[in-house]
């Protein structure tokens, strides 16, 4: 009963990670009419920068915080101009090859220049990985608290962005139709801008909490995320904010499962056998798409 | 013939079999990766036949290909109909539980994979015999009525349905063809390396397919042929300091050629000119000279 | 109109140019002099032992792309190292020597057969490398078939025996190292009854290893449990509940280093205390482990086959040297196996007297082989070693950690 108690919160604070990364990733998909399949490496690139800074300046963890903020977002809006032109002719699977390329070049200058392409840990001190709460073996530690409270916070911040400010109904507005939403005067450029910044900034803290939960990062990474968060985005429904959320529980809740008690390597068979079914069965996604 | 360039027209032709298999259902606008997967199952079963049954190799190759074909149905059908991003994160969802299953089952080796496989006599002349037969079909097939049908469903799906084509059968017929030819390029790659590993059918690869496959140009065959050799070949030869930048080669050309020349750099006009230019030299050398066409006129009247 | 002309010349010289040079046979071969028989020294050579080239070029297929460059970053560090002071010292026989480089890729087995084409093209005397055990799998068949040797020192051992006599390997049997690793250490801790072992799936290296370990625990009648680690793990506490689950003594830890570090504090942070009952596999100690582990390491064993914090002064300069460029003390085995690799061959050129003459070449090949297969009292980084039927005669070494480095060596010698 502990064992299964001790699962079920590594699940879901891998569940909230991954809520965090398919909510950057829609919002992309959605306002940003591109597919964002680099996303994840971006995140990664800021858990490097992250690293970088805390080797720097000796461990000093508001520095790291902000650092892989602001290169969540700097990278972010790097590649704005590199999918405008796609984005505006509509075609999304043309980017979604571009995205497989930006990938490719992040995956290579990580295993190349960055730290020698070593895998990169970082200290003790940002992953909370003491015990705060202990019952038998199933204990929960300060980082993956953090981790559960800080996607929460994000997410309910988010969906109050989008639904409680103008620029959120922009962004819906720009989801449902981008001609109708520039024929009511929503300046698409600073919209689709704005929309690559929020999701750099959602993605900045997404590599913090990816940093406290799994402690290191190597050049692999983005690429296992990325899949995982494109099979989350599918079985969701792209574009489907909402969705995307419980999928992403789901995953999280599967994948620590089969971990747990399967054995061998099927946790990523296990993922995208879900995606095949459900892609299969139903295309749109589980709960509808948006996109 | 030197070694180096026996390795090199082999994978090349290869790559071009697997290009072709991705350029062939992207014809009707869909981007399906399942061939890579398809390979893994043409060159394991191939493979297991030739080293455990002891299969003659053409028979082993008859008997993977049939099961590629057969394997590729069953995503194919359900997969005909599904919207374009559908398919993509699908197959390569395919790709990846491909491996897992070929990492997991112990009659093909684990994570060591297959080895060993014997050598064929020939091979690359049996290669080419296929890749000229594949590239003839697909050739015909661009020029007859189901390859205008295909642009016409690659263009706009609802006018298409309506001018009757059922896009749907065109979907499972494609995706089943380079099913087969997917577990021919396998068994080829199998028997040419003489070593598989179920990591080398993953994403990696698919990447590279990919590269070759946009920056040599989707709407036509030959775009595959012209950049597979080049793609594949250049980062070969370049001096030792450049090597390291293979793969970033590779995606700096994808991503520039998508964004500058989205179709490629070899389409349709740039083989209409090819054409064009030509004719005006094969006239030239091997034509009759305008002074021979007067002497003829003059005879004749 | 211009410019798509312009385009098209390119692309077609470009592609005839690529298979071209592929029919000029890859690139710099051995310069040969112009005249065979011209003697340009002095110094009176016999005719047959005097040397045939102007410069020594010997290929080496090395990870120079993908997600493991750095095992390659490092492998080229060391052999241009002990390039740099064998040509400083005069070179092999007086003549420079020169590396050329391939690239094998990363678990890319198309790319390695490319590569050594290109190499036994250039008719080497040997060939260094392939790196991976993938690559020497796909890629050594090719030289053994055309009689060259290849000194796969980074190679495991199952993997450069399967191609014996055409293959050199650095390191001992590891199923013999393992057993012995493992013996030390149950003498060391006696009682246990039953271990667990993290094991990594996916590697067939690896895999050989940890089955010769249970082997050697279930001798001594001591049950083992396997536990999987995959390559891709995130999240390592299922994986120590599933461990502590099982109720072992001990446990052995023989998948990717990364990982175990976290698993020994996901196993403290469930109550586990007693880190003498862990015995980490040889490749554990890597950077990434003394950064997670810090603090966390005390006490537990590892076996290795050599000592990264050895007193050997040709290892001290090489580890300084490390630290200069990559701005930490050398400690992966990649570093010197590149080093003893070149000062093997100037060895055993000097003693074979070695000329390089495109028409002693098939013998050369076979002198060269025979004579690193069983090559006796080579001075290699360490010391002194020998090759027994292309195997390097290491000993095991069990360390313990204090203050999160190895420390206390123990030598086992193997069985």
């Amino acid at each position: 009963m502990e064992t299964l108690i001790a699962q079920l919160i590594n699940a879901i604070a891998l569940g909230s990670i991954y809520a965090l990364l398919v909510i950057g990733f829609n919002l992309l998909l959605v306002v940003g009419g591109i597919f964002p399949f680099a996303y994840s490496h971006i995140v990664v690139l800021s858990m490097y920068m992250c690293w970088f800074v805390l080797k720097i300046t000796g461990n000093n963890l508001v520095l790291g915080t902000v650092a892989a903020i602001v290169s969540g977002v700097a990278f972010s809006l790097i590649t704005e101009p590199i999918f405008r032109p796609l984005a505006k002719r509509g075609a999304v699977l043309g980017s979604f090859i571009v995205a497989m390329a930006i990938s490719m070049i992040i995956t290579d200058i990580m295993s190349q220049r960055l730290n020698m392409g070593i895998v990169i840990s970082f200290p003790q001190s940002l992953q909370g990985k003491e015990a705060l709460v202990s019952f038998g073996t199933a204990t929960i530690t300060a980082g993956q608290i953090a981790t559960i409270a800080g996607s929460i916070g994000s997410g309910i911040g988010f969906f109050y962005l989008l639904y409680r400010t103008k620029i959120g109904r922009a962004f819906r507005a720009m989801g449902q139709s981008s001609f109708s939403a520039r024929l009511l005067g929503i300046p698409i450029t600073k919209t689709s801008l704005f929309a690559y910044g929020i999701a750099g900034f959602l993605g900045g803290i997404s590599s913090i909490f990816l940093a406290m939960a799994i402690g290191t990062a190597s050049s692999t990474l983005g690429d296992n995320l990325a899949l995982k968060v494109m099979a989350v985005a599918m079985f969701a429904g792209l574009g489907n904010l909402g969705g995307g959320l419980i999928a992403a529980l789901i995953l999280g809740l599967a994948e620590g499962m089969a971990l747990a008690y399967l054995p061998g390597n099927w946790s990523q068979a296990i993922a995208f056998g879900m995606i095949m079914i459900v892609v299969m069965v139903k295309p749109k996604g589980l709960f509808g798409a948006m996109a | 013939m030197s070694l180096s360039i026996y390795y090199f027209l082999q994978l090349c032709a290869i790559f071009i079999m697997l290009g072709w298999c991705l350029y062939l259902v992207y014809r009707i606008g869909q981007l399906n990766n399942a061939p890579i997967a398809i390979m893994a199952i043409g060159a394991y079963l191939s493979s297991y036949a030739v080293l455990h049954w002891g299969w003659p190799f053409l028979l082993a190759l008859v008997f993977a290909v049939v099961c590629g074909a057969v394997f590729s149905l069953i995503p194919a059908l359900g997969l005909g109909r599904a919207p374009s991003f559908a398919m993509v994160i699908a197959t390569i969802a395919l790709i990846f539980i491909m491996q897992t299953i070929f990492r997991n089952l112990p009659w093909f080796g684990g994570a060591l994979g297959l080895f060993g496989i014997p050598k064929v006599k020939n091979l690359l002349l049996v290669t080419y015999i296929f890749l000229v037969a594949i590239g003839i079909l697909i050739y015909r097939f661009d020029h007859s009525r189901f390859g205008r049908a295909a642009e016409m469903i690659f263009i706009d799906r609802d006018i298409a349905s309506t001018l009757g084509i059922n896009i749907y059968m065109y979907s499972v017929i494609l995706q089943v063809s380079t099913g087969a030819i997917g577990a021919l390029a396998g068994v080829l790659y199998a028997f040419t390396i003489r070593t598989i590993i179920p990591s080398y059918f993953g994403f990696s690869f698919l990447l590279a397919i990919t590269c070759f496959i946009f920056v040599g140009g989707y709407t036509t065959m030959w775009g595959v042929i012209f950049f597979t050799p080049i793609l594949w070949g250049i980062p070969l030869i370049l001096p030792q300091s450049m090597a390291v930048f293979r793969n970033l080669i590779y995606g700096f050309s994808l991503m520039v050629i998508l964004l500058i020349r989205p179709e490629g750099v070899i389409d349709k006009n740039m083989l209409r000119f090819i054409r064009l230019k030509s004719g005006v030299v094969f006239k030239k050398l091997f034509g009759r000279s305008q002074k021979t066409v007067d002497k003829r006129l003059k005879e004749v009247m | 109109m211009k410019g798509l002309k312009i385009l098209l010349i390119v692309l077609s010289v470009v592609f005839l140019a690529s298979i071209a040079c592929f029919a000029g046979g890859g690139g710099a071969k051995k310069e040969e002099t112009t005249a065979p028989a011209v003697k340009e020294e002095a110094a009176p050579a016999p005719a047959e032992d005097a040397v045939y080239v102007k410069e020594w070029v010997f290929p080496n297929s090395n990870i120079i792309t993908g997600v493991s460059a750095y095992h390659g970053m490092l492998n080229e560090f060391g052999a241009n190292f002990a390039l740099d002071k064998i040509n400083a010292a005069g070179g092999i026989r007086g003549v420079p020597v020169k590396i050329k480089w391939f690239d094998e890729g990363t678990q890319n087995s198309a790319l390695a057969i490319a590569s050594m084409s290109k190499m036994l093209d250039m008719k080497p005397l040997l060939v260094m490398g392939p790196c991976s055990d993938v690559s020497v799998r796909a890629a050594v068949p090719l030289a053994v078939e055309q009689g060259v040797y290849s000194m796969c020192t980074m190679a495991g051992y199952p993997m450069a025996r399967e191609f014996t006599p055409w293959t050199l390997t650095f390191v001992n049997d590891d199923k013999l190292q393992a057993m012995a690793g493992v013996r030390k250490w149950l003498e060391l801790q006696p009682g246990m009854k039953k271990v667990a072992h993290f094991v990594a799936p996916e590697s067939g290296t690896w895999m050989s290893i940890a089955n010769a370990e249970n082997e050697e625990c279930n001798q001594q009648g001591i049950k083992t449990v396997d536990i999987e680690v995959p390559y891709d793990t995130v999240n390592y506490g299922p994986i120590a509940v599933r461990a502590l689950g099982e109720n072992p003594d001990g446990f052995i830890f023989t998948s990717h280093p990364e990982g175990i570090a976290k698993i020994i504090i996901e196993l403290q942070k469930r109550g586990w205390a007693d880190n003498k009952k862990f015995l980490l596999s040889q490749a554990a100690p890597v950077p990434a482990l003394y950064e997670i582990g810090e603090g966390h390491l005390d006490g537990a064993y590892c076996w290795m086959w050599f000592d990264p914090n050895s007193k050997s002064p040709r290892w001290q300069e090489l580890s300084k040297a490390h630290e200069e460029t990559f701005g930490e003390p050398a400690s992966f085995m990649m570093v010197w196996k590149g080093y003893d690799e070149l000062f093997l061959i100037k060895k055993c050129f000097e003693d074979l007297k070695i000329t390089g003459n495109p028409a002693k070449l098939k013998e050369e090949r076979i002198a060269i082989r025979d004579y690193m297969n069983n090559c006796k009292g080579f001075e290699g980084i360490w010391g002194k070693v020998d090759f027994v039927d292309g195997v390097r005669q290491t000993p095991t070494l069990l360390f313990e950690f204090v203050n999160n480095k190895l420390a206390n060596p123990i030598e086992v010698p193997v069985r």
